[in-house]
């Protein structure tokens, strides 16, 4: 069947997020980020809590690499950049529609009381007027995104 | 000249206190964030930026650790201190030995303040260089353009030089039911 009709690219999105996984290297991680694109093409950057950009995650159909003050590293999915990249396994693609509070294309989902589940994951959308979205994997050991998104930042002056 | 302003502010200038506005463009300066706070240090390795808008964050150095407290988000994260600390503008402003950390180069005067660039020794920090500035001698502004090209300009305003500074405002309790993480 024909894709849907080729959208604008939708708006990016922006915010910080405060990762916590307590698998047996327990990690957390504190950051801003800003996301664009979608499942097939997209673009995740990392920055520091005071302002400088760490690492962008980009990917494409037949591409997905990681950039950082060393350079373009190439992986061979996803999944395997997210660990590098956040030291976790937290399903990129995905994002760019579960933080607008929808399930990915990417597969089925089951709704849930105040979100959904999708890819093993619980998204819970119950303060997302507030802006805030909440990613949890369902399986543990407990590894969990508090994400909350900014207002699309002022253009430039 | 400015490299004797950077001196003297590390050599006289044992603690400091001064409202700040900071602005982060994206590399290809389409996306401006604004945010500001309070900053406070004290020499040779503790500091504390305080953020109040347009969300609540505070990054406190202890000396051993760096707290990173998003209220928010309800999270804390905790580092060492030399894995953090580095090549960032909090040891170029707090820093004991700014020369050990950085390479230090003047720069032409320019809005009525003294700039230095300073170009951190460890290569692969992801900070291509900042840039600090004086202002009648007085701390001014600080400007980091990392390896991405992405620029934040910090301004700072009310400064005070040598004020009293309680210990306490550089250690860092988690309150009850935040997360506490040490990697």
């Amino acid at each position: 069947c024909a894709s849907p009709p080729r959208l604008s690219a939708p708006q990016s999105l922006s915010g910080r997020f405060a990762l916590v996984s307590q698998g047996e290297v327990p990690q957390s991680l504190s950051a801003s980020f800003a996301l664009e694109g979608t499942a097939e093409q997209g673009l995740f950057v990392l920055n520091s809590p005071l302002g400088s950009r760490l690492a962008e995650a980009r990917w494409q159909p037949g591409r997905v690499w990681l950039r950082d003050a060393q350079g373009d590293h190439d992986y061979e999915d996803l999944d395997d950049l997210a660990r590098h990249a956040l030291g976790e396994s937290v399903p990129l693609e995905a994002l760019p529609d579960w933080l607008r509070g929808r399930p990915s294309p990417l597969g089925f989902s089951d709704a849930l009381p105040g979100g959904f589940q999708q890819m093993g994951w619980r998204i819970d959308l119950s303060r997302q007027a507030e802006g805030r979205i909440e990613l949890q994997r369902v399986a543990p050991p407990l590894l969990r995104l508090r994400v909350r998104l900014e207002a699309e930042g002022a253009a430039a002056p | 000249d400015a490299l004797g302003t950077l001196q003297a502010f590390v050599d006289e200038v044992k603690t400091g206190r001064a409202s700040f506005t900071q602005t982060v463009s994206s590399p290809d300066g389409s996306k401006v964030k604004r945010s500001s706070g309070r900053f406070e240090f004290m020499r040779p390795d503790r500091f504390r930026f305080a953020y109040d808008a347009p969300f609540e964050q505070l990054i406190v150095g202890d000396g051993q650790q760096v707290w990173l407290h998003d209220v928010d988000l309800e999270q804390v994260t905790v580092r060492p201190m030399n894995q953090a600390l580095g090549a960032t503008p909090a040891a170029l402003l707090a820093g004991g030995k700014v020369d050990k950390d950085f390479k230090l180069e003047a720069l032409p005067d320019a809005e009525g303040q003294q700039w230095l660039r300073a170009t951190p020794r460890i290569g692969d920090s992801g900070i291509q260089s900042l840039k600090i500035a004086f202002r009648d001698k007085a701390l001014s502004e600080v400007e980091i353009l990392d390896a991405f090209g992405q620029r934040s300009r910090i301004v700072f305003s009310a400064v005070e030089s040598n004020p009293v500074l309680a210990a306490d405002r550089f250690r860092f309790t988690p309150p009850k039911g935040a997360d506490v993480l040490r990697p």
